[in-house]
């Protein structure tokens, strides 16, 4: 097609203005050549002359399409759909373009009536990501949940290919008891599993650290991978969020048989009480039928866990399922405090490593930052180097940071280790059945 | 994601992480500016927070949004009770109603408003209308407990409650409910069971733990016994509760006349009177008293709240104060004659005294201007005991006739600082009624 084509077809046009066929065939061509501006006037051009005619409507919602202007060619096309005048490619568009919305139920519903007016628009590709037609009929998965899944992303669920990393146990300062923990619970039966095997201990099951927010959890999680020279898998607190509009448990396995695929694998749970919370505080039965999965996924029902380290960190044990605590899941408890005083000095250092300085003493503000956790001390430092920065800017002199300096930030930084005890300590008092959190009391001294 | 991020946001309110809830709501409105539902949970938070301002920001935007939402009426009723305005709570709970008529929860909010007005009956009638539409409601059930007990009709109120319990074995709030009416029976064991309970599912809730405390306390006979008259005291409206302490000090007064004119009485009259001054008294100091005792015991001394170990210790050295004061009478014995002898003791031992009712209250006002008056008033009679007993000690080391002089000089003021000591207490009464609306 040319532009002499074009140029024949506007002055056919120009004799009879009212000619709908032709002057599609006009869009199609102008469409071919890439012309979007004129596409899209000759179709409105068209609709004044007809201003119902779906067909006219069809190819003005395609022209978005191609433009990227989805929302306008939605408006369009549900419109046609509602007044029953759709014809079954239309709402193949539609369908596909309420798909990518993430409306996935309105999109079956129209995908399924186009095929069933016209079972030669089926699309192979729509067909699987809706879990409609033929191939799927006989599926044992409920539909709507096969189809949630398949939305959008075509891979289950957004999960970074895992990290190796470079950190070990020696990086993380003190903790001394928490890492024996964890290597008595986790790395030796890895390690050592004949030794394990031959005093018939049981190998299994996870390590849910809890303790205030910021004191390294996550950290010492990928330590652990590190320790041990094994892939890291880290699920947040999105990722979960994105189970529950998916509904789908079937995320959750695939991220297990990622990390069983890659084993060794530290499998970590961030925030794991958004996971893992009390049924009976769970609104939805969705984020409630994915607890259930997660404990049959913890137990490796189906499969084996063999190499699968399972870590899970929370700042709210107790508002975790009490199903998470029985044998062979998360059946220990580790708490992690706050830094002791040498760990404070080793984050104060690591923190003011690249910043101008003079003659710091790192104990010194380690002694008098009682309680303050590593995001707090990262706190303290950000506001010391705030205040020298104001100061250089109306002097004009730079200088470097001091003891001084650090230790008034300090005084400004309040804690926020202080309300997690002030919650935990009613925990720890009043709801300690087995002792489970007879550790709080310890590092409180009460 | 947006519905994603309210409903994780709805599991951490019901877990009563009330900011990290906030901030999840906040970035789902970050998306989604104008979701109703969004803004209402947030102005939830929000005043839970005690952030009142921002709340009502919010609480507007989502009205503004969704005029016609029950649910967010219902948020708006429950953010106006936070804020201590129960008439206009009250209103947005009925539009609730009006809206939504079935839903129990939104009588149960109508219930909860006339709580706060003390008006059992209709708090009542709210709770039953609201177990019609659903006999379970374990919201509305133990409600309705409540006002019976406050009607004094224990006995119903705990088979409400044990029914309650039947339905939802896990409701703190029912435990804690029950342990109350125990409480008010004297079953005490009982009701400390109930209570550590209700701690055990819900260690944060505060009035459990103030009943445990309560009850582990009246394992004190002479405790026990007060704690019935706190609690039926409790019950009645704020004008009789006045009635009551007016008309005690009323009758007091007018003994202690007729006693005065007719000696032949004051041989029954006397008795009497300190009978009356000793539960005075008591009516100030054995709570704290027994918080301070308390405290020789490692779960005591954990269950009691910072507030309450302050006002203990307060009182503690007040009460220090009073026994150096009649300890020191010797000194007066041997340094003044017979007739002024007890002057000393009765200075130092009364101005100590006179602090008991101000410190023992300041906690129990609400935050804001009652507790900051009470205060206040504290320091004032602080200032002047302390001027009072250092003038004691300093006169008692003159030699006679300054002395005497000194004594006399001190009396007239001291005698202003015990009216003052008597007027602090119908204050602090007062004061501790008092509702902030904040």
């Amino acid at each position: 097609m040319s532009n002499d084509a074009v140029a024949a077809l506007r002055a056919a046009l120009e004799v009879s203005p009212h000619n709908i066929p032709l002057r599609l065939h006009l869009a199609q061509t102008l469409a071919e050549l890439g012309r979007t501006a004129e596409v899209e006037a000759e179709l409105k051009e068209a609709l004044t002359y007809e201003p119902q005619n779906a067909e006219i409507k069809l190819a003005l919602a395609r022209l978005f399409v191609r433009t990227a202007k989805s929302s306008q060619a939605l408006v369009i096309l549900e419109e046609i759909a509602q007044r029953g005048e759709a014809s079954a490619e239309a709402r193949v568009v539609l369908a596909r373009l309420l798909l990518a919305e993430g409306e996935v139920r309105s999109a079956v519903a129209h995908y399924k009536e186009a095929i069933e007016t016209d079972p030669d628009v089926e699309d192979a590709e729509l067909s699987a990501q809706l879990g409609v037609g033929a191939a799927w009929q006989d599926s044992d998965v409920s539909e709507g949940r096969l189809r949630e899944m398949a939305d959008a992303a075509p891979e289950p669920v957004d999960v970074d290919a895992p990290e190796r990393p470079k950190i070990k146990f020696a990086d993380v300062g003190g903790m001394s008891a928490v890492k024996e923990d964890i290597r008595m619970k986790a790395i030796y039966p890895l390690e050592q599993a004949e030794m394990f095997a031959a005093y018939g201990k049981k190998v299994g099951g996870g390590i849910l650290m809890y303790g205030p927010p910021g004191c390294g959890k996550t950290y010492l999680a990928r330590a652990t991978a590190g320790e041990i020279n094994a892939s890291f898998l880290s699920i947040g607190i999105n990722d979960v969020l994105d189970m529950w509009i998916g509904q789908s448990e079937r995320n959750l396995h695939a991220i297990f048989e990622q990390a069983r695929g890659n084993a060794p694998c530290v499998l970590f749970f961030d925030e794991v009480d958004a996971l893992g919370a009390r049924r009976s505080d769970m609104v939805s039965g969705a984020a409630r039928q994915i607890i259930n999965q997660f404990l049959a996924e913890l137990d490796g029902v189906d499969s084996n866990n063999e190499g699968v380290v399972i870590l899970a960190a929370t700042n709210a044990p107790w508002h975790l399922d009490p199903a998470f605590r029985r044998p062979g899941r998360f059946d220990r408890l580790i708490f992690v405090p706050p830094p002791d005083a040498p760990a404070r000095a080793d984050v104060l250092q690591v923190q003011l490593r690249d910043k101008p300085q003079k003659g710091i003493d790192a104990a010194k503000i380690a002694k008098s930052t009682d309680g303050f956790s590593g995001a707090d001390l990262k706190a303290v430092v950000d506001l010391a180097v705030e205040a020298k920065l104001t100061e250089a800017m109306r002097t004009g002199v730079p200088l470097p940071l001091t003891t001084d300096d650090l230790q008034a930030a300090a005084k400004r930084v309040n804690p926020s280790t202080k309300e997690w005890f002030a919650t935990a300590k009613n925990y720890a008092i009043f709801s300690n059945q087995g002792g489970v959190y007879d550790d709080i009391l310890k590092y409180m001294k009460l | 994601m947006i519905e994603a991020q309210i409903e994780h946001a709805r599991l951490l309110m019901r877990q009563e992480r009330f900011d990290k809830a906030a901030e999840s709501l906040e970035s789902a409105l970050a998306h989604q500016p104008n979701n109703p539902l969004a803004h209402a949970l947030l102005a939830a938070c929000l005043g839970q927070d005690e952030k009142f301002d921002q709340a009502t920001a919010h609480i507007n935007q989502a009205l503004q949004l969704a005029p016609d939402s029950a649910f967010i009426h219902y948020i708006h009723a429950n953010l106006l009770y936070e804020r201590n305005r129960p008439e206009e709570g009250l209103a947005a709970a009925q539009r609730a109603i009006e809206i939504e008529p079935g839903a129990p929860t939104y009588y149960a909010s109508l219930a909860r408003g006339f709580v706060m007005l003390q008006r059992w009956s209709d708090v009542q009638e709210m709770a039953e209308i609201g177990l019609m539409l659903d006999a379970e409601d374990v919201e509305c059930l133990n409600l309705r407990a409540l006002a019976q007990r406050q009607q004094g009709q224990t006995s119903d109120a705990n088979a409400s409650l044990r029914a309650a319990m039947q339905r939802d074995p896990d409701n703190a709030y029912s435990h804690a409910n029950l342990g109350w009416s125990l409480l008010q029976e004297g079953k005490r064991e009982e009701a400390i069971q109930h209570f550590g309970e209700a701690l055990r599912l819900e260690p944060e809730l505060e009035m459990a733990r103030i009943g445990l405390i309560e009850g582990l306390k009246s394992r004190n006979t002479l405790y026990a016994w007060l704690l019935k008259y706190f609690l039926w005291m409790n019950r009645l409206s704020g004008r009789t509760q006045w009635m009551i302490m007016i008309g005690g000090y009323v009758g007091y007064r007018v003994i202690w006349n007729l006693s005065e004119n007719n000696p032949a009485w004051a041989r029954y009259a006397n008795p009497l009177l300190a009978l009356y001054v000793a539960f005075a008294i008591m009516t100030w100091i054995a709570s704290p008293l027994l918080d301070l005792m308390l405290r020789l015991n490692r779960f005591g001394r954990l269950a009691l709240s910072k507030e309450q170990i302050r006002t203990s210790n307060m009182i503690g050295v007040c009460l220090l104060g009073v026994l150096t004061g009649l300890a020191l009478y010797p000194i007066g014995a041997m340094k003044l004659e017979a007739s002024v002898a007890w002057l000393p003791s009765l200075l130092i031992a009364g101005s100590c005294g006179i602090l008991l009712p101000t410190l023992s209250r300041i906690y129990s006002c609400s935050e804001g201007w009652p507790r900051n008056a009470t205060i206040a008033m504290a320091s004032v009679l602080g200032i002047g005991s302390f001027i009072c007993i250092t003038a004691t000690i300093i006169a008692l080391n003159l030699p006679y006739d300054a002395m005497v002089v000194t004594f006399n000089a001190i009396t007239r003021p001291f005698y202003l600082l015990c009216v003052g000591g008597l007027l602090s207490q119908f204050a602090v009464n007062y004061l501790g009624t008092v509702r902030v609306r904040r």
